[in-house]
């Protein structure tokens, strides 16, 4: 259970409520795979052991424990084998978090360039921020894994850096992990490929693994999920967007000039109706690769809008895609 | 500077349009400054994105010509640029070759003869009349009417008359043109030119006829005013009577009627007369084609007094297929003779068969006395008698003054145009003595002395007829003469002529005649006939010394009742209202009308220039508060509109 606290309450109030994590708890995330794990778990593993579910027969070896010799089977057949029963283990969910500055972004009132009173009009809406989006994704994909006594590994791509949340298991450590969710800041320029790449390359255990991003990287991050697929993982690409970046004519038109929250460059455009079919054909040019990329490599990839409800997306959403169960 | 089609001119297939200040096009090198202070104060909004990586790529292909590309499909400044021309067009004041009229003055000549009635047009309601197409025409031209402009509508009746006089309320001129009303007698189209030439004199005014030519001899007054013609009708076929006399003969009344066929083609129809409102006689005729023809209708009954004769033939103008006319049978006269003794005046008017005669001595005069014609002789009462006077020897009294005597006057030379001398040889008079009257300013000296003393005279003083001999017959070898019975004739005719209607044989619609009511009679009635464009009417009028009469627009016969406290005085007498004229029955359009030796040929329609730049002004306005909108409002809506949101 969530601890009271009002540490506690404070970290997890600014993503969701209590009642929401109480819905959360009836919640599984769905591994597709058999996994040996590390410990024992609730979650069949390759390995065969104590459960009370049947697996198979092997002929009997000296040194075999004689209680698991299936009697019945001697007095038919005269021969000694051993039950096999499904080893219950847990598994690895990993929870990545694009954290650069272009995820935190996110506005749904419109800027026209058309005259001053639009001028004002650019302050962030926190709904729609991409970034806090994200985040409550990954706290609750996080409590989801904790629930499910699944070790969990969250990491924030930040800054050139990644932020690690270190494997933990059980529902006592939702707490700190809330904690750094929402200690996660916003900043800097990103390198996605290569923080997959890093991320892929120390992760011990390969599971489950999410990755929350906008996926604006000029590499365009396939060579990090192609790293991270060759370590093992099963993993669920969360492409996060604003509205705004979907159909920039709700936000944007006019003479403007676009500055890049992560480069700071600086990029001058005339927005018409001609220019938005453009932007609309690169646009579905390039989420189309993404998406592409990922059906070839049998990575469930899902498009995400900030304008669709968050709860809407964990509860029904994610369940129908099967992610979770 | 203008341009049209060159095949035709321009006037059939569109109409041409051009530019009167082109110089103004200039206005539109505006449009460098316009687009450059674009360029350079373009004001571009910082904006933060998330990513510029897909917006880098969209503008990529753009990046090459950038300071264009800020240009492209920009609304704001293609609605600035347009206004600028719009407003440089509009300053170049184009016009369109229309329907219409150069600005200035505007003289619209409509004929109102009798051949506008001709129906020989049509429209979607049916059969119109030339004089419709002529008021559809003008009311074009009023349509054309440029701004400021002004126009005035002249009726070429018989008398011409302005309708509107420098008008510029369009609504005004059409209900005025709409309320015209054609007539059915001649067209004084010269006349109404002469009255347009004073409007018309302006510079750029123009005269427009509006008419089928069929005006004579188609010869005009000179006007300094550029002028049009519009030609309307089409069809030559008409045919007509053109003369009808009704007149005694010895055998009793005969009929004289004259036809014509001033069409191409040959025609026939029925002749029919009616005699006093019952059919006479009908016959066929048939008339070739521009041929006239006529026929004599002998022995007509005695006591016929109406007559109406009708040429049945179709034709496009029906007004002068009919014709009447009316027989007066004049009535006694009574004469009341003042005089001491019977003399040779009475023996002389005795000769007369209207004359009935009495006598009576100057004491026993009384003015009541009845008499249609009052002759003194010698004397003259305080009080005159209403009816005409015959003053012979009078004595001095302020109708005539009279100073002395003159002793043997030589006889001078006589007016012998006047009707009262006609036939009558006064060249062998002798007088021994004669008055020496004044000649007053109501009297004509019909003869004179040689020293210039007044010997006849005649007038109207006070609407009376007067007629005055100076000089005493008896002093005279006048009653010895020859010429005294038909001088008698003519005064007593002249003084009282048994008929109160005044009509010359043949009375156009629309012309004016006198009536001399009986001296008893207090109000005189007069019945016109209904014609196609209203019923019948009585006019009545109080009785006077004469009547003048111009209600005659309708052709017919028109009763005239003389009453007395209500009760008629003598009987009905008649006159007829007639075309009767073979150049107005001529209705073949004429392809030119000729002012003093300069034709102007037939126009279907007056070509005139009509300035657009006031629309053109409001069109440019209109796209500046669109374009104050649009910057205000931006153009989100439209573009979403523009284009459907993706799915």
């Amino acid at each position: 259970m969530i601890s009271n606290s009002p540490a506690a309450g404070a970290a997890y109030t600014t993503l969701f409520d209590a009642a929401f994590l109480r819905k959360l708890e009836r919640l599984s995330i769905v591994s597709h795979k058999l996994r040996a794990g590390r410990m024992k778990g609730e979650r069949r593993s390759t390995r065969r052991g104590n459960s009370v579910e049947f697996a198979d027969y092997r002929n009997y070896t000296p040194g075999d424990d004689l209680r698991r010799v299936d009697w019945n089977a001697y007095a038919r057949l005269e021969r000694l084998f051993i039950k096999l029963f499904m080893e219950e283990e847990d598994i690895t969910v990993h929870v990545l978090l694009d954290a650069s500055k272009s995820m935190d972004w996110g506005d749904t009132r419109p800027v026209f360039g058309l005259g001053a009173g639009a001028a004002a009009a650019s302050a962030a809406s926190a709904d729609q921020n991409k970034l806090i989006y994200a985040k409550r994704t990954a706290a609750a994909l996080g409590y989801i894994g904790l629930a499910g006594f699944d070790r969990l590994t969250v990491a924030a791509f930040q800054r050139g850096a990644i932020s690690r949340f270190a494997p933990v298991r059980g529902r006592g450590h939702a707490v700190s992990l809330l904690r750094f969710i929402a200690g996660v800041q916003g900043g800097g320029e990103t390198d996605l490929d290569a923080s997959l790449r890093a991320y892929a390359a120390h992760a011990r255990f390969p599971g489950v693994c999410f990755i929350l991003s906008d996926f604006f990287t000029a590499q365009g991050g396939t060579e990090g999920l192609t790293a991270l697929q060759a370590a093992g993982h099963e993993i669920h690409v969360l492409h996060i967007l604003a509205p705004a970046e979907v159909r920039p004519e709700l936000a944007l038109l006019g003479d403007l000039r676009l500055r890049d929250s992560e480069t700071g460059q600086t990029q001058e455009v005339s927005i018409d109706s001609g220019l938005l079919d453009l932007y609309a054909d690169k646009f579905a040019e390039w989420q189309g690769a993404l998406a592409g990329f990922c059906r070839r490599r049998g990575i469930n990839y899902l498009q995400v809008t900030t304008d669709q409800p968050f709860d809407e997306l964990v509860l029904h959403y994610l369940r129908r895609r099967g992610v979770l169960s | 500077m203008s341009w049209c089609c060159t095949t035709c001119g321009g006037a059939e297939c569109f109409p041409s349009v051009g530019l009167l200040e082109p110089a103004a096009l200039l206005l539109a090198a505006l449009a460098l400054p316009i687009i450059l202070f674009y360029m350079l104060r373009l004001r571009r909004q910082e904006i933060t994105i998330s990513s510029s990586m897909l917006w880098r790529q969209v503008t990529q292909d753009r990046q090459a010509n950038a300071p264009w590309q800020k240009l492209r499909r920009n609304l704001l400044l293609y609605l600035q640029l347009l206004a600028l021309a719009l407003l440089a067009l509009a300053l170049a004041r184009p016009f369109v070759e229309s329907g219409g009229l150069p600005a200035g003055a505007v003289v619209v000549i409509i004929d109102g003869s009798a051949s506008m009635q001709a129906q020989d047009g049509a429209d979607s309601g049916g059969p119109i009349t030339r004089f419709a197409r002529a008021q559809d025409e003008a009311a074009r031209l009023v349509d054309g009417l440029a701004p400021g402009a002004r126009m005035t509508v002249i009726l070429a009746g018989a008398t011409p008359r302005a309708v509107v006089s420098a008008g510029q309320d369009k609504a005004a001129l059409r209900a005025a043109i709409a309320a015209l009303r054609p007539g059915a007698g001649l067209g004084d189209l010269s006349g109404a030119v002469t009255l347009a030439a004073a409007t018309a004199a302006a510079p750029g005014a123009t005269l427009v006829v509006i008419s089928d030519g069929a005006i004579g001899d188609g010869r005009l007054p000179a006007v300094s005013a550029a002028v049009r013609y519009i030609g309307v009708g089409h069809s030559a076929e008409n045919s007509a009577i053109t003369a009808l006399a009704l007149r005694d003969a010895p055998q009793g009344p005969q009929l004289f009627v004259g036809l014509a066929n001033t069409g191409p083609a040959p025609a026939g129809g029925l002749l029919t007369v009616e005699v006093d409102g019952r059919a006479w006689d009908s016959r066929r005729v048939d008339l070739a084609a521009g041929a006239d023809d006529d026929l004599t209708l002998p022995d007509l009954p005695i006591d016929t007094r109406l007559v109406t004769v009708t040429l049945k033939i179709a034709d496009p103008l029906p007004l002068d297929n009919t014709a009447w006319a009316a027989r007066t049978a004049g009535g006694a006269v009574r004469t009341l003779v003042v005089s001491d003794s019977a003399g040779f005046i009475e023996k002389a008017i005795n000769l007369l068969p209207q004359a009935r005669l009495s006598r009576v001595a100057p004491a026993d005069y009384r003015p009541d006395a009845p008499a249609d014609l009052t002759v003194f002789d010698g004397a003259l009462p305080a009080t005159l008698p209403p009816g005409p006077l015959l003053l012979i020897n009078p004595p001095d009294s302020p109708l005539l003054p009279i100073s002395g005597t003159v002793a043997y006057p030589v006889v001078g030379p006589a007016d012998a145009t006047d009707p009262l001398l006609r036939y009558v040889d006064l060249s062998g008079l002798h007088l021994a003595e004669a008055r020496h009257a004044l000649a007053p300013a109501w009297a004509r000296v019909l003869l004179r002395s040689t020293a210039g003393d007044p010997l006849i005279l005649a007038g109207e003083p006070g609407g009376r007829r007067v007629v005055a001999l100076t000089f005493d017959l008896h002093r005279s070898d006048l009653p010895l003469q020859v010429a005294f019975p038909i001088l008698m004739a003519n005064v007593v005719g002249w003084l009282a002529p048994g008929s109160a209607v005044e009509a010359p044989p043949r009375l156009l619609p629309g012309a004016p005649l006198a009536i001399h009511p009986v001296p008893e009679a207090d109000t005189v009635l007069i019945d016109a006939p209904a014609d196609g464009q209203q019923a019948a009417r009585r006019f009545t009028i109080p009785a006077g010394a004469a009547v003048s009469f111009a209600e005659t627009a309708a052709p017919g016969l028109y009763r005239v009742r003389q009453t007395a406290q209500g009760r008629p005085v003598g009987a009905d007498e008649w006159f007829a209202i007639n075309l009767l004229d073979r150049a107005e029955s001529d209705i073949a359009p004429r392809p030119t009308i000729d002012l003093q030796g300069q034709p102007v040929a037939r126009a279907q329609s007056v070509s005139g220039r009509r300035e657009v730049g006031p629309l053109l002004l409001g069109l440019a306005m209109l796209l500046l508060l669109l374009e104050w909108r649009l910057y205000h409002q931006g153009a989100r809506g439209l573009l979403r509109r523009m284009r459907p949101h993706p799915r």
